[in-house]
């Protein structure tokens, strides 16, 4: 097993590889948004185009010639913290998961990024994905923000809304 | 809006707890407010306020947007004077959020909560909102 950083090179070695990982990630998801091959196909083009302007860090690991699993990230202010590195994309083959390949990229990523000075990694997972979350915890990663969703009924509440004071602010 | 002042200082309460630190000052919540006027003189974000005693007691800041190819709602912010709470202001701007946004047709509202916020965390519980997506940090070692 290799783990290594890739350029754009590199990536076009296993383009077929990375296009279907990109694939299977986005399509891993809780509210299926159709997202294509083709959707997946411009994905690849936009981390070409990021690894050549030198704002991506792109990490694979690599098992017998083939690329078994991806990280993708790049460097991205939260708040009040302008040194962090976000990772969108960590993707292992499926036939090749619960071998350390994750945290084998996760933690190259990590590694690179306190290199270059940043103070934090961070990235979203979704609420469903348990395995995802428990993973990240055993890397030491903690809970920083949740996203909350609520679907409400169709149906106009029939209590007084504003209750008197509430006022919608139209204009300047 | 006349009383850019007021929503400033509400906008402060709401980014305190955002901001660790110096970095979120009074010239930022100004630039803030002035950025949601202007997005509220182009048509894309709603903005209500809640007044309690003949003052405004909190505001809140939404707008529409796509989540996962679904329209739906965001809360970008929503806050209540600290010496205003408990009173049901909060989910009275709760209301009205889900009625405009019916309105619209959308059946979606959505948000993002610190996860240190207990007290918000605990209304958006009660009033229905689950969590979708986690967002994880692992502070670095930085080496220098």
């Amino acid at each position: 097993m290799l783990i290594k950083r890739l350029n754009a090179d590199d990536c076009e070695v296993y383009r077929n590889a990375i296009v279907r990982y990109i694939y299977e990630s986005k399509n891993h998801a809780a509210y299926a948004a159709p997202f294509s091959f083709d959707d997946a196909e411009k994905k690849y083009g936009e981390l070409k185009m990021y690894l050549n302007n030198g704002q991506a860090m792109v990490t694979g690991a690599i098992q017998c010639e083939k690329l078994v699993g991806f990280c993708w990230a790049y460097r991205y202010p939260f708040r009040d913290d302008k040194n962090r590195i976000y990772v969108s994309i960590l993707h292992v083959d499926s036939a090749h998961r619960n071998r350390g390949i994750g945290n084998m990229l996760l933690s190259e990523t990590e590694k690179a990024a306190a290199e270059n000075g940043m103070d934090a990694v961070f990235l979203h997972t979704e609420a469903f994905n348990e395995g995802a979350r428990r993973f990240y915890q055993r890397m030491g990663y903690r809970e920083e923000r949740i996203q909350l969703r609520k679907t409400i009924t169709t149906q106009k509440s029939s209590e007084n809304p504003a209750g008197g004071g509430i006022k919608s602010v139209l204009h300047s | 809006m006349k009383n850019i002042q007021t929503f400033a200082v509400l906008y402060m309460i709401n980014e305190k707890a955002h901001f660790s630190m110096k970095s979120f000052d009074t010239d930022d919540a100004m630039n803030k407010m002035y950025e949601m006027i202007e997005y509220l003189d182009n048509g894309k974000a709603a903005v209500y306020a809640v007044s309690d005693e003949d003052e405004t007691a909190g505001f809140a800041w939404v707008y529409p947007t796509v989540q996962q190819s679904e329209r739906s709602l965001h809360i970008k912010a929503l806050v209540v004077r600290e010496d205003k709470r408990g009173r049901g202001l909060g989910q009275q701007l709760y209301r009205t959020i889900f009625n405009s946004a019916r309105e619209e047709g959308i059946n979606i509202i959505e948000t993002w909560v610190d996860t240190g916020n207990i007290r918000a965390r605990k209304l958006y519980d009660r009033i229905g909102f689950e969590p979708v997506m986690y967002q994880l940090v692992k502070k670095l070692l930085v080496q220098k």
